[in-house]
């Protein structure tokens, strides 16, 4: 679906500062922009404030000075550490938003399970996080993404902690969602390989304080398939990405 | 019976070595310094007179340290939930928890007595002052220990206070509250035989039996009272062990041992 045109933003970040006191600065001067229907990826050293980005994003910070503009109320929050609550089952956790939001009790739990299934986790609604898999918990922390409908979707190293083939089955998990929701997303990434895999555009961060610094397009079709990691073409945009990182530190 | 077997090996060693000294050691005049095994159980447990008398105070003393317990959980928990919701309580009240910990509790009993009457009402009093620090700190640890991210979940849906206390805090912090159960209960029982030996008027409790049967030289019931509160204290641990493994043990290890 290439509509001719950009398609609507969700996400504007306009001359965005964000300091903290004691006097550091996490980013300065940042502009980005993510719109409906495509994966921004952000990368950049350590401590160069890319967290600090997704944050304001999602409305838990405020800055210093500059404009985030959210235009959807919609936003699901993925991180590297799945968050979820060890004493809940992988139903009742991706139930959570729901209880928070106070909607209607009925249909939650089929809203649930269907999140659920829709990360092939249909087997393991009653599990506790304490017996599940690394991959599978952050499975879990998509669906209770996912169960929101949301519109701008945040990642923070979200497949970081995982092993190489875990990670890569979750990178395809995460397109197969995109390509069914077609949701905008801004997704932080210390890996050139994932970042090209996943993203249409690759953001390059200064170190701190971070700023923007370079812009990769990704030109790749989608679907991508899995085996897209192995072509020629994939390692020379992870090299350009390479490239702009180390001129940009 | 790999688990049961050599703690078994201890204890019939230890009854073995106790019966060793009553009827080796000591001359039948000063056996009543270390009643025989054997004159325990007879003299204590299988007269049904004596025995009526230590099962009423075993109810009386369980009653008491029940009662603390369940003043100071409501008390604990309560206290820990308002310092919770801001550091400047916290830095307002926890000093004077830690007080109530650190003085010498056992100085204050005797004022007790002349303000709250030296009968069941002081007996509480007692359990409660040695069973709520534990109560209030490990419960307050609980709720600060959840992590960040946890909290920006509910951030991010503009949960309330109220909301976040029931859904993440008091969750989060149950298996810590359930180990200051355990080390509270424990006070608790301690504080019930203790405020007997202060606080006299009444039925009598296994401290009140136990002064008495110290003051009339009758060694056999009064090892037997000790055997009691003794059992009282272990098997208070052994129920709030198992009380914490059916409520945290599926998600939280902590739970074990």
């Amino acid at each position: 679906m290439t509509a001719p045109g950009p398609a609507e933003p969700l996400l504007d970040l306009t001359g965005v500062t964000r300091s903290f006191s004691g006097g550091v600065t996490a980013i300065t001067d940042v502009d980005l922009t993510v719109r409906r229907g495509e994966i921004v990826a952000l990368m950049g050293p350590s401590g160069c404030g890319k967290s600090t980005v997704l944050q304001l994003a999602a409305g838990l910070d405020r800055p210093t000075s500059g404009a985030v503009a959210r235009h959807t109320g919609r936003v699901g929050y993925v991180w590297q550490d799945p968050t979820l609550l060890p004493w809940r089952t992988a139903r009742r956790n991706v139930e959570l938003f729901d209880e928070l939001d106070g909607t209607p009790k009925a249909g939650r739990r089929q809203r649930a399970e269907r999140a659920l299934a829709a990360v092939g986790l249909a087997e393991f609604v009653d599990h506790r996080p304490a017996q599940l898999s690394g991959g599978m918990r952050m499975r879990v922390a998509l669906a209770r993404a996912l169960v929101v409908e949301p519109e701008l979707f945040l990642f923070d190293e979200p497949f970081a902690a995982l092993d190489e083939l875990t990670r890569h089955e979750l990178g395809d998990e995460l397109l197969r969602l995109f390509a069914r929701h077609g949701f905008g997303a801004l997704f932080v990434t210390h890996s050139a390989g994932e970042a090209v895999h996943l993203a249409d555009r690759v953001l390059v961060m200064s170190p701190r304080p971070g700023r923007v610094v370079a812009e990769v397009a990704v030109p790749f079709d989608r679907p991508r398939s899995p085996g897209a990691r192995t072509s020629p073409e994939h390692a020379a945009l992870v090299g350009a990405v390479s490239r702009a990182m180390v001129a940009a530190s | 019976m790999k688990r049961v077997l050599p703690p078994l090996v201890v204890l019939v060693t230890m009854l073995g070595a106790w019966t060793a000294v009553s009827y080796g050691v000591l001359s039948p005049r000063r056996r009543f310094l270390l009643p025989p095994v054997d004159e325990v159980v007879r003299v204590g447990f299988l007269d049904p007179h004596n025995r009526a008398e230590l099962l009423a105070g075993l109810a009386l003393t369980t009653r008491v340290a029940g009662t603390g317990l369940a003043i100071s959980v409501v008390l604990g928990v309560g206290l820990a939930v308002v310092m919770a919701q801001s550091r400047l309580l916290e830095r307002a009240v926890y000093p004077y928890v830690v007080v109530v910990q650190t003085i010498p509790v056992l100085a204050l009993v005797p004022l007790f007595g002349f303000w709250f009457g030296f009968g069941f009402p002081s007996r509480v009093l007692v359990c409660v002052l040695l069973s709520l620090f534990p109560l209030v700190a490990n419960t307050l640890f609980g709720i600060r220990s959840v992590p960040k991210a946890q909290h920006q979940l509910f951030d991010l849906h503009r949960a309330g206070r109220w909301t976040r206390l029931w859904k993440l805090q008091l969750p989060a912090a149950l298996p810590a509250l359930f180990t200051g159960l355990r080390i509270a209960a424990g006070g608790s029982v301690i504080g019930a035989v203790v405020g007997d030996f202060f606080f006299r008027q009444g039925e009598p409790g296994l401290g009140v039996l136990i002064d008495n049967y110290r003051s009339q030289l009758a060694s056999a019931r009064m090892f037997a009272a000790v055997v009691l509160a003794s059992g009282l204290g272990i098997a208070v641990f052994l129920v709030f062990g198992a009380l914490a493994r059916w409520a945290v043990g599926r998600w939280h290890e902590s739970a074990d041992g």
